[in-house]
């Protein structure tokens, strides 16, 4: 067999600065009489002194019988053009070569990499192209490439995962569609017959089209994994900016991939790729924006608009590929091997998958580490303080722990072979964990499926009736209300839309629990790392949890209905857990923290509507408390203005509420506990037990949480952490005797504000205080005399009680909840009224002596949202004299009163007052109809009214709908962590740890960023 | 040297104190407790009264003093009857049921009643929802008529239910019966469930407005003989004060019915001028649950009838069980019934006369020393002299009034009076007149709105 003759092609543009290097490793695979004859080196117009480097080497070479050569052509000259120019000079010569290497001016051949690409060259000859490969460079041992692939969304797809070390994991040679052109051995002839690279792709993503052409028209492209080359990425990593790549890389990137895709795809499949590509892009662009990379996001769109906007030239292509197979005397394209060698179809969804994780883990470790980062900054503070020596100390061991584990080839297997399940079932910690969801779960049984009763009336029939609730400045709903529609609609609205309305509410009651819980976890733990280093022992974590977890049940919430308090309780120590971000020491962080804390608070605030009182009076005194005991440096607007900026927020996000009941005078609306009104009554030191109504624990559970929570204060160590959870106690309880003197007038007398966020406020610092003072327990007891310490040990036996007793109750507890509510209308009249607002039913109770009482049921009954509402409206003293004269002494004239107002029954409940009754008989205009026994019923039979009560919206309240979406988005937006590429990380520092955070190299000045796309130690497999 | 408490061991002390101290205090306002609402008195702008078919003597009368006219709708049409304070108006209608409706002015205080030939009398009222009539027949000689009058636009409903010797009849008929707008629904006892035992009949009704009245017949051959109008009972007691025992013999028949559950023990005792007494033979009668008894006086009342101040005026039953009862009466070849007298309170009663024969007032039942007022006017509408008379309790008071009087108003001074008129024209019947006390004020429910 003869010898195989390669020439190499080495195109340089700029590239002094990786040049010596590749030369170097050109060098080492000549030798005399070796396979590379010639050099051909194309130098496109660079300004430094590429050229020069070149031709030392080259002349260095020509001893060992390399004959080379430098052509120059112009700064403009794209990738493909060089090649080409060096082919043509190639393909002119006498005996021209049978293979040419190609070799980028940042890419330097390992030793031995021509003899491997070679070898096994020799032992398939009829493969045309051969890849080797790349290792990045300059750290030598990640993984950039080991053949690429396409997906289907023209993402270029390794199959290998961002800094990867090359253990020889992917070690095989086998068949890809493409090879990078970096390192590229083609046989001369084939590149000819295939035309070279396109032209129309300057720069990047050449090679796969050219790698989709060979398999088209049945070419085989191996790797060679023992052939290396080591990879600068220059251009891809914007270290070196031409004149063809600009500024946007990413641009020309995406371009470069839409426009291979739609120029090699199979015919049929164009119009709808090119659908898909557009959803495609628009997704990305608008994930891009809401992590606030508009640069890249307006790189997608340019770029797909570039590529569409030319359809001439995507369609000339095609033409070319097809001109290129008929020459070559293939029937079509080689359909199946391209299918076969393209990335599978679910990578797209899969990449989809992962960003979101990526995201959500971002959200979710941001704030973990605040009590790191405050030791940490402490520690950069003052280097010799203890506590610094105490974290360099872990940092060195958890080093020690890293390379220990690194070094051994089965370090990535270890984790990996221990399932969730086992890992899960080796926890006891786990174990109590799930135990607890699951008795949440089984606790909030009732709530499977439709539920109604107590303190919550049903679920609509769908979303929309709570969509036009919301949207309606005057509702159709009893004899007319205008009080604004309650704030938790549109999160019930959004949900709705989503899950069904039934399913929200069934949603809401069941996971309420298991998210408290989830909440409560992460809260105290990050509370017990502020306190001790190590945190609290994971026993007390568990146990402490799950007390705050049951609180919906254990307060009486649940069992009476009031799913506004049950979200709350759900909602707050997310909310505390994003407040304590207050405490961080970066200023970009507590900026963060203020738009997360600003939109919980004003999330619990829609279902809770005292919890923004709360809020404020918790501001203001612990600011003031920290200006006395600390100084006024508290005050700065560096530390107190988040805290308020996270007050404001719900101003802005909850304006079409606030502002209109004020404006009308309805302040009440903003007091009142969510649900049936009267909110729930009271008694005295029912606020410090958290006992909110009559399925709340028994006494001897808050009595005990209180004892214990007073107990805790005994540790010296946490005296001052514990203080402050009573300090947040006295002052939730303060404000419930502030709002104890509201009283708010409703339809009919007067009714309590509700006192459900300060009751859960005060429940949950109470278990955070007896938490906390259980770590101070824990860590004090060694110093303690003997009976000291079983004291100790008594008082946290104790409170083991909590914990078991809590969901002891939870699985006991009555509550009112049932899935069909009592109907005291018949049937036939509630499917009347839902034909429309002039079908309402006036349903009459009561006796002539005791006095009646009067409402009108409109639609389908009252549902969730419409409660409020109807509570809290002005009474209409003209329907009243109508409807008192109907009741009393009638004529022809008062029904057709009633008509007008859109009542078409009339139904007394049982037991029906006879004398009513009567009256109600002799009245022409009225026909009886058949009710259940003992009630009774009559039809108008004159004209009914349908604008009696008339559901608007208006003016003034589509534009506090608007303020409030625009909030609503800039705060969102604002609360998403910021998403930065890894792949744009500065390649010099090599040794960078795997991708964590930035603001090490950046500063504390710049956002933070945190690499989404597979950093902070993420693992993911990739396709094989 | 004093040493500066540490501020965060004060606050350790002194922030449990305050959010203890603060939760006692923190008591929500105990809802208002929902205060009873009684219902308003207005001026009565409407008042209907109901004359179920009989006499063709009508007779009406305002005693709230206005003048004007009333309407009158019969099966045979509409007319308007003027009438003038103080005056019983009379005029002559069919026999069939006469709906009498007054407006504004003329709507308090109306009353009407029908007078027939040979006498007998029907008290016109107002509907009324629960209704007892005792001493009913269902055979040959001795027939009742219900009559169920619906004076409004829309159908009624009514339920009837039967009592006899040995318990409740079962009569589905009876039941649910629906009574037409604006009509008249008769029920022929005899033809629906002929027995021979004497009955009593429950009339409520469960939708819309009814006015219920029996006519009574008896027909022995060779025997006693008459008609009269059957008066109703509101509800059984255990107490029935039965006044208006005619004069001369003839038979007289109590018959009591026990509506209950249980069986009652009664005693019969009579009313004189003078005293309440119970008479020597000492009659204890029994009553089954759910029966009706019949009980022979008329030589009890014979035997005890002394004359003068002795004679009995009434009966009192006295019983361990609700009963409702009626007196049966032949008097000169005239039936006359005698249901239990209505308490007449300090509003007065009001008893239009029919015209003819001779009338006595009967008073009684006070429960303390009282003086009673009784207004009279003549046939002009003139006032005639006041009578002022003085009743004791237990006893009973016959009070014969002039002649020319043709209307009667009984005022109580302090509480309440039975008090009925008695009314003989010889061989021209006998009746019994109740007092009327037609409403003056209408109640206004108060209305207010309920929470949802």
């Amino acid at each position: 067999m003869p010898s195989p003759r390669v020439a190499v092609v080495l195109v340089c543009h700029d590239g002094a600065r990786w040049l010596p290097g590749v030369l170097e490793g050109l060098a080492e695979q000549v030798r005399p009489g070796g396979p590379v004859e010639r050099v051909v080196a194309v130098d496109t117009g660079s300004l430094d002194d590429s050229a020069e480097l070149v031709q030392a080497t080259l002349d260095r070479l020509a001893p060992q019988g390399v004959r080379g050569e430098v052509l120059g052509l112009s700064s403009t000259a794209t990738f493909p053009e060089a090649v080409a120019h060096a082919l043509d000079r190639l393909r002119d010569a006498a005996d021209p070569v049978d293979r040419v290497w190609l070799l980028h001016d940042d890419s330097r051949p390992a030793p031995g990499a021509l003899d491997a690409l070679l070898a096994q060259a020799e032992e398939r000859p009829d493969v045309a192209l051969l890849g080797p490969k790349l290792r990045e460079w300059p750290s030598l041992r990640r993984l950039l490439e080991v053949g690429v692939t396409m997906s289907g969304t023209g993402r270029r797809e390794t199959g290998l995962e961002r800094g990867e070390y090359d253990q020889g994991q992917h070690d095989e040679v086998r068949e890809v569609l493409a090879v990078h052109s970096a390192g590229l051995l083609a046989r001369r002839d084939v590149l000819d017959e295939l035309g070279g690279f396109d032209p129309a792709l300057p720069l990047f993503g050449n090679d796969l089209d050219l790698g989709w052409r060979a398999a088209a028209a049945g070419r085989t492209t191996l790797v060679v994994p023992d052939a290396v080359v080591f990879h600068a990425e220059a251009a891809h990593r914007g270290l070196r900016r031409t004149a063809l790549t600009g500024r946007h890389t990413h641009f020309q990137e995406r371009r470069a991939a839409l426009y291979t895709l739609l120029a090699n795809v199979r015919p049929l499949a164009v119009p709808l790729q090119t659908v898909r590509l557009v959803l495609g892009t628009v997704l990305r662009a608008l994930g891009l924006l809401l992590v606030r990379a508009p640069g890249q996001a307006a790189d997608e769109v340019a770029a797909l608009l570039s590529v569409l906007a030319r359809p001439g030239q995507v369609a000339a292509a095609r033409r070319e590929r097809r001109a290129v197979l008929t020459a070559a005397g293939a029937e079509g394209p080689d359909r199946d091997r391209v299918r076969r060698l393209l990335a599978p179809w679910w990578l797209p969804y899969r990449h989809g998958l992962d960003v979101v994780g990526d995201l959500l883990s971002a959200l979710t470790l941001q704030a973990s580490d605040v009590a790191e980062r405050r030791r940490a900054a402490a520690a950069e503070h003052d280097p010799s303080s203890l506590a610094a020596l105490r974290l360099r100390a872990e940092q060195e061991a958890a080093a020690r722990r890293a390379a220990a584990g690194d070094g051994g080839d089965d370090a990535d297997e270890v984790d990996d072979s221990t399932s969730v399940l086992g890992r899960l079932l080796a926890s006891p910690v786990a174990l109590a964990l799930v135990a607890v969801v699951v008795v949440l779960l089984v606790g909030a049984r009732a709530a499977l499926g439709p539920v109604s009763g107590g303190a919550l009336a049903p679920a609509p029939d769908d979303a929309g009736a709570w969509w036009d609730l919301y949207g309606q400045a005057v509702h159709a709903v009893g004899l007319g209300s205008d009080v604004p529609t309650p704030a938790y609609v549109l999160p019930l609205a959004l949900l709705g839309s989503l899950v069904g309305a039934t399913g929200t509410i069934s949603l809401l009651l069941l996971l309420a629990g298991p998210v408290a819980l989830a909440g409560a976890w992460r809260f105290l733990r990050v509370a017990g790392r502020l306190v001790r280093p190590a945190g609290a022992p994971r026993g007390l974590l568990v146990g402490a949890a799950a007390t705050y977890a049951a609180l919906p049940v254990t307060t009486g919430a649940y069992g009476d209905g009031r799913l506004g308090v049950v979200v709350a309780t759900a909602l707050l120590p997310w909310l505390g857990h994003a407040a304590l971000g207050f405490a961080d020491p970066a200023l970009d962080r507590r900026r963060r923290a203020t738009w997360r804390t600003g939109l919980l608070l004003a999330l619990v605030t829609a279902f809770a509507p005292t919890a923004w009182l709360l809020a404020v009076a918790l501001v203001v005194v612990v600011l003031a408390a920290g200006a006395a005991l600390v100084g006024p440096a508290v005050l700065r607007p560096g530390a107190a203005g988040p805290p308020l900026l996270a007050l404001a927020v719900p101003v802005a996000v909850l304006l079409p509420w606030w502002l209109p009941a004020l404006l009308r005078g309805e302040a009440g609306a903003l007091v009142v506990e969510s649900g049936y009104q009267p909110s729930p009554v009271l008694g005295a030191g029912d606020v410090l037990l958290g006992r909110l109504g009559e399925h709340a624990a028994p006494t001897w559970f808050g009595v005990l949480l209180v004892v214990l929570a007073t107990l805790a204060l005994l540790p010296r160590t946490t005296r001052l952490p514990v203080t402050a959870c009573w300090l947040v106690v006295a002052v939730s309880t303060l404000v419930a005797l502030a709002l104890t003197w509201v009283s708010v007038p409703l339809v009919v007398g007067e009714g309590p504000a509700g006192l459900g966020a300060p009751l859960v406020l005060v429940a949950g610092a109470l278990v955070t205080a007896v938490l906390l003072g259980g770590v101070g327990a824990v860590a004090d007891a060694p110093r303690l005399p003997t009976p000291v310490r079983s004291l100790v040990a008594g008082a946290l036996a104790a409170a083991v009680v909590l914990p078991v007793a809590a969901s002891l109750w939870v699985l006991v507890a009555g509550d009112e909840l049932q899935r069909q509510p009592e109907q005291v209308v018949p049937a036939y009249m509630t499917e009347s009224a839902a034909g429309g607002t002039q079908h309402g039913v006036l349903v009459v109770g009561g006796d002539v002596a005791d006095g009646l009482d009067v409402r009108v049921v409109r639609g389908s009954g009252v549902t969730v949202g419409e409660q409020e509402v109807l509570a809290l409206a002005t009474p209409d003293d003209a329907a009243l004299a109508t409807i008192t004269e109907l009741l009393s002494r009638p004529t022809g004239r008062t029904v057709d009163d009633i008509g007008a107002l859109g009542v078409e029954w009339v139904l007394l409940t049982a037991p029906a007052d006879p004398t009513v009754a009567a009256t109600l008989d002799a009245t022409s205009g009225l026909q009886q109809v058949s009710t259940t026994p003992g009630s009774r019923g009559w039809q108008v039979t004159r004209p009914l009214a349908d604008d009696a009560v008339p559901a608007d919206g208006s003016a003034g309240r589509t534009l506090l709908l608007t303020l409030q979406g625009l909030a609503l988005l800039v705060v969102a937006v604002l609360c998403l962590p910021t998403w930065r590429a890894a792949d744009q990380d500065s390649g010099d520092s090599g040794d960078s740890r795997d991708g964590e955070t930035d603001e090490e190299r950046a500063g504390a000045a710049d956002a933070p960023a945190v690499a989404v796309a597979g950093a902070a130690g993420g693992r993911r497999r990739g396709h094989r | 040297m004093s040493r500066r408490p540490d501020p965060w061991l004060l606050a350790a002390v002194l922030l449990p104190v305050v959010a203890v101290v603060a939760s006692l205090l923190a008591t929500s306002p105990a809802p208002a407790p929902v205060a009873d609402r009684p219902p308003e008195e207005t001026a009565l702008a409407r008042s209907t009264v109901v004359c179920p078919p009989g006499g063709r003597d009508l007779v009406v009368a305002s005693t709230a003093g206005a003048s004007g006219s009333v309407d009158l709708r019969t099966p045979g049409g509409r007319e308007q009857l003027e009438i003038e304070p103080g005056t019983a108006t009379r005029t002559r209608v069919g026999g069939g049921a006469v709906v009498v409706t007054g407006l504004d002015d003329l709507a308090p205080g109306l009353v009407a009643a029908r007078f027939a030939s040979p006498l007998s009398s029907v008290v016109c009222s107002e509907p009324e929802a629960d209704q007892w009539f005792t001493g009913l027949g269902a055979g040959a000689r001795h027939r009742s008529t219900l009559q169920l009058v619906n004076p409004d636009g829309g159908q009624a409903i009514v339920d009837v239910t039967v009592l006899g010797r040995n318990g409740e009849v079962e009569a589905a008929e009876l039941r649910g019966i629906t009574v037409p707008g604006g009509s008249t629904f008769v029920v022929d006892l005899a033809s629906e469930l002929p027995r021979r035992d004497d009955l009593a009949l429950r009339v409520q009704t469960l939708r819309g407005r009814v006015v219920a009245g029996v006519r009574d017949s008896f027909e022995e051959i060779g025997g006693d003989q008459g008609a009269d109008a059957l008066p109703a009972q509101d509800a059984p007691s255990t107490e029935n004060l039965v006044l208006g025992v005619p004069e001369g013999s003839g038979q007289r028949t109590l018959v009591l019915a026990n509506p209950g559950d249980e069986e009652g023990r009664s005693t019969i005792r009579l009313v004189t001028g003078r005293s309440v007494f119970t008479p020597e033979a000492g009659r204890e009668v029994t009553v089954g649950a759910g029966s009706v008894r019949r009980v022979p006086l008329s030589r009890l009342l014979r035997g005890e009838d002394r004359g003068g101040d002795e004679r009995p005026l009434g009966l009192l039953v006295q019983s361990t069980v609700g009963l409702t009862a009626d007196l049966v009466s032949f008097v000169s070849g005239d039936l006359v019934h005698t249901a239990p007298s209505t308490p007449v309170d300090g509003d007065g009663g009001t008893v239009p006369l029919p015209g003819s024969g001779r009338a006595t007032l009967v008073l009684g039942g006070a429960v303390s020393q009282d003086v009673v007022t009784v207004q009279l006017w003549d046939a002009d509408g003139e006032r005639l002299d006041d009578r002022r008379e003085e009743l004791g309790t237990e006893r009973a008071l016959a009070v014969r009034l002039p002649r020319k009087a043709r209307l009667v108003r009984v005022v109580p001074r302090d509480g309440t009076v039975s008090t009925v008129v008695l009314v003989s024209d010889g061989d021209r019947g006998t009746t019994l007149v109740r007092p009327l006390q037609g409403p003056t004020t209408g109640l206004v429910p108060q209305v207010s709105p309920a929470l949802p």
